[in-house]
Formats: C-alpha cells, structure tokens, sequence
C-alpha cells in the first residue's frame, strides 16, 4: 500500500511541475539555435565537414518547422523564426564550400 | 589472474555499459541539468558491479547461469513472465543499438539510418556466427578503447572539481523535474541491463570459470563496470560544460558530436562516430547473444557460443531471428534517440522482475554453498532496483503525456 500511496504523490508533485507547451516549443527552438550557433563556430573554425554540418541543419529545421506549426503565440513563432534562419543560413554556407 | 577471464569484465563494461543508452542518456542529461545527474550514474554502476559479480559468482559456484537457475528453482511457470518482459525490452534495445550502428555511419557519410541497417545487422550476425566468444570479447574491448576520448575531452575542459563531486549528492531539480526524473532512471535503466547478466553468466560457464576464478571474477566486474561507470560521468561532464550553458538539449544525435570539437578539433566528428559504432555494435553482439542465451537456458536448448552452429541450431534461430526483426524495425525509419530513451526507461520498470529472483538465488545456500550474498549487496541492490522502477513507473506516462523523450 505504501508504495502505491508514495507513487501517487510523486506522480500529482510532478504533474504539477509540467511547463505549458509554449515554454517548451522556446526553449527547443533556442536550443537548436545554440545548436545551429555551435555547429556554425565549427564549421568556421574548419573543425567540422560541411556534409555533417548539413546534416545539424536538417534535422534542426525539420524538428522546428514541426514545432512552429503548434506555435500558438508570437514569442514561440519569433523563436521557431529565428532557429529556422540560422539553419538557413548554416545549409547555405556548407553548400559554398 | 587470467587476462583473458578480465576481458570479459572489460567487454561487459564497454559493450554492455558504454552503448546507446549510456551515451545518450549522459549526453542529454548532462546537458539539461549539468552534473546534477552523477549520482544516479553512481548509484547504478555500485548496483551494477554487485550484480555482475553475483552474476558471475553464481557460474563460478553453481555452474549454472542466471536463467537456467531461476527455471531450475521456481519451475518453468514463474520464469516466463519475466523472461517474456525481457524479450520485448531486449528487442527495443536492440534495434536501438543497431540504429546506434547506423547513426554513426550516417554521420560519417551523411547517408541515411535506413541504408546502413540490414548490412550493419549481417555484418553483427556473421561476427557472432562464425566467430567464437573469445574473438568478439577481445575484438569489441580493444576497439571500444576509442571511447576514452570522452575522458580526454573532460579534461581538457578542466571542469570545477567541487562541482562534479557535488553532483555524486542527489538534489532536487529546480526546473523539468519529469525530465529530471525519467533521465534519473533512464539513467539506471541504461545502466543495468539485464541482458549483461545472462551474457556474463553464460560468457563464464563457457569460459569455464570455478571457485578459483571469484577473485578474477570480483576485479572484472569492478574494473570493467567502473570503467564504463567512469566513461559516463565524462560524458555528462562535457555535456555540462559545453552544452549546458548554451541551454541545448539534447534531441537529436546529430547534436552529440557537437560537444567534443570545442576540445578535440577536427578530431571530433570522426572520433565520436568510431565510439557510438564501436561500443554500440559490441551492445548489439552482446544483446543478441545474452537474449539467445536467456531462451535456450529457458527453455532447456542446447547453447554454446564456441560450437559450430548446426550443432545448437535453435541458439543459433534465436540470435538469428532478433537480429533479423529488429534491422527489419530501422526500416520502419523510427527515431532511434527516442526509441533508446524510452528502452531504457522500460528497463527500469523490468528490473524488479528480474533482480528479486537472482538476489533469491543469491542467498540460497544449495547453490552458492558458502558464498551467498552479504546484507550490504543485497541492501543496496533491492533499494536501487525498487526505487527506480517505481519511479519509472510514474514518470514514463509523464514523459509520453509531455511528448518528451
């Protein structure tokens, strides 16, 4: 019995800690354009090859073209915006080189 | 001591605990809540190297291995439902271990997850059919040597000693607690595998291993799972330090080599796909080995790594058939950070099931004669394993809920 009375607590403590969906589609839109940044200072520095940073580009811009279609408000979108132009940016630059 | 009895302790802490999981869970731990998470990587490996050590005490003095003991003590009836969970969470492994394979050989070639996935499962499937235990265990613990650049990379980054260590306390998180938690046990989940210990077990009854091997026995389990144990905390600590104060997550593994250029340069990239191939192809032969060896000693076939394989045909199917399905589910173009996350939380979840019995058999004297287990092993392995599944059991549902993973 004790167990299953620990669980339940635990399980309302962290439902309750839950962000809601807009604090989470920023933070992953600004944590791919961290991503984007540091593969970018890589591929400058000529430490990482233009085909792997390519691959950083696209699967960053596929997980927020994802997430901005649930963007409900424009700090998410400004976000997801941003993200999307550094990909841009860092695919164009891999292809030049 | 035996070199080649301690490989198979350092291939069990490279192959069996440096893998898709650990790096994964690291990596993304690391970068979420920086060292905050080391604990749990502390806790699991002490759970671990008991329970690799009883695993292969068991062998030594018994003579039997973990699966075939438990049918032999609780019948035939009570051994399926454990072993049937077991099935299932080794198969997910499984095909995350290849997808682990894959990934790396689709960062070094920028070809897709799906082209690598049948050659890289034939190519796991002819090493264990045609080479013997003593090959794989010495091929996979050299090459997987290549995952001390994680250690290489953590130095170099000089990270603040008081706050690693600080990070051995469990604390609680200020932000993301269902994230802190499902990484916590995923943690553990990507830590102890049950599948290590049917590998272990059989690995030493086909080594041949007997009383006089325990001592071989205690310094393999401690030094191959310290090792591996040692190899995490690196990774979390080069994820804290140059992921985390940039606020990435982790949520791709196109992300992960990103961590090791800052210190390694031009190195890196290469660097990081030989780590991720090497210990997870080496997880992958293992898994399918300890899962071929978990159903014959179910079920009373006949198994032994070192034979020709149309002498124990139906261990020879077993190996063959989980490697088969689960190239066959890369096909499907699943997401293999997700599907690892997720396995190794599951893991969590199974690991009552599979660890009250062995500590049972543990503490049986008709088995280990004089050598069944002290109150400490046992203390600290039930608190761990109970602890975590229910944890798991509460925060896998959040994490689905949440989309997370």
């Amino acid at each position: 019995m004790r167990p299953a009375i620990v669980a339940c607590l635990l399980f309302a403590a962290l439902a309750c800690s839950k962000g809601s969906d807009t604090e989470k589609i920023v933070k992953e839109a600004r944590s791919w354009t961290a991503t984007l940044d540091l593969a970018s200072r890589g591929f400058a520095q000529h430490d990482l090859p233009a085909e792997y940073v390519r691959q950083v580009a696209d699967v960053a811009e596929k997980a927020v073209s994802k997430d901005i279609e649930k963007a409900e408000d424009s700090e998410a979108r400004d976000a997801c915006t941003q993200a999307l132009e550094s990909a841009r940016r860092l695919r164009e630059a891999a292809g030049q080189r | 001591m035996n070199l080649l009895e301690v490989a198979l302790g350092i291939i069990t802490g490279i192959g069996g605990f440096l893998e898709v999981g650990s790096i994964a869970t690291s990596a993304d731990g690391g970068a979420s809540f920086r060292f905050q998470l080391i604990w749990a990587l502390a806790v699991a490996t002490i759970c671990l190297i008991f329970l690799t050590e009883m695993s292969g005490r068991l062998a030594a003095v018994s003579k039997h291995t973990l699966a075939d003991a438990v049918r032999e003590e609780f019948g035939f009836n009570f051994t399926i439902v454990p072993r049937a969970m077991e099935l299932i969470v080794n198969f997910m492994v499984l095909t995350a271990e290849l997808g682990g394979v894959c990934m790396a050989l689709k960062l070094a070639t920028g070809w897709p997850i799906r082209v690598f996935a049948i050659p890289v499962m034939l190519i796991a499937w002819l090493m264990i059919w045609a080479g013997t235990l003593k090959i794989i265990e010495n091929g996979t613990s050299m090459l997987g040597l290549v995952a001390l650049c994680f250690a290489v990379a953590a130095w170099k980054h000089h990270p603040p000693l008081h706050d690693v260590l600080h990070g051995l306390v469990p604390t609680m998180p200020h932000h993301d607690a269902p994230r802190y938690w499902f990484f916590a046990i995923s943690i553990v989940g990507a830590t102890i595998a049950p599948y290590m210990f049917h590998f272990y077990s059989s690995g030493a009854i086909e080594d041949k291993w007997d009383e006089k091997s325990l001592g071989t026995n205690r310094f393999s389990a401690i030094a191959g799972m310290a090792f591996g144990g040692g190899l995490s905390v690196a990774i979390i600590v080069v994820a804290g330090m140059v992921f985390f104060p940039q606020n990435i997550q982790v949520s791709q593994y196109e992300q992960v080599p990103l961590m090791l250029f800052p210190t390694l340069g031009r190195w890196a990239l290469p660097l990081f796909a030989a780590t991720l191939g090497v210990c997870c192809f080496g997880a992958a032969i293992e898994l399918a080995l300890g899962t071929a060896y978990m159903l014959a000693q179910t079920f009373g076939w006949n198994w032994d790594e070192n034979e020709k394989p149309h002498r124990e045909a139906r261990f020879a199917a077993a190996y063959s058939i989980i490697l088969l399905l689960s190239g066959l589910l890369l096909l499907t173009g699943l997401d293999p950070l997700k599907l690892t996350m997720y396995s190794m939380a599951l893991t969590a979840v199974i690991l009552p099931l599979v660890v009250i019995p062995f500590l049972m058999l543990m503490n049986n004297e008709e088995y280990l004669r004089e050598h069944t287990n002290g109150p400490i092993g046992n203390a600290v392995v039930i608190i761990t394993i109970v602890l975590s599944s229910i944890i798991a059991i509460v925060t896998i549902p959040l994490q689905l809920a949440g989309g997370g993973g």
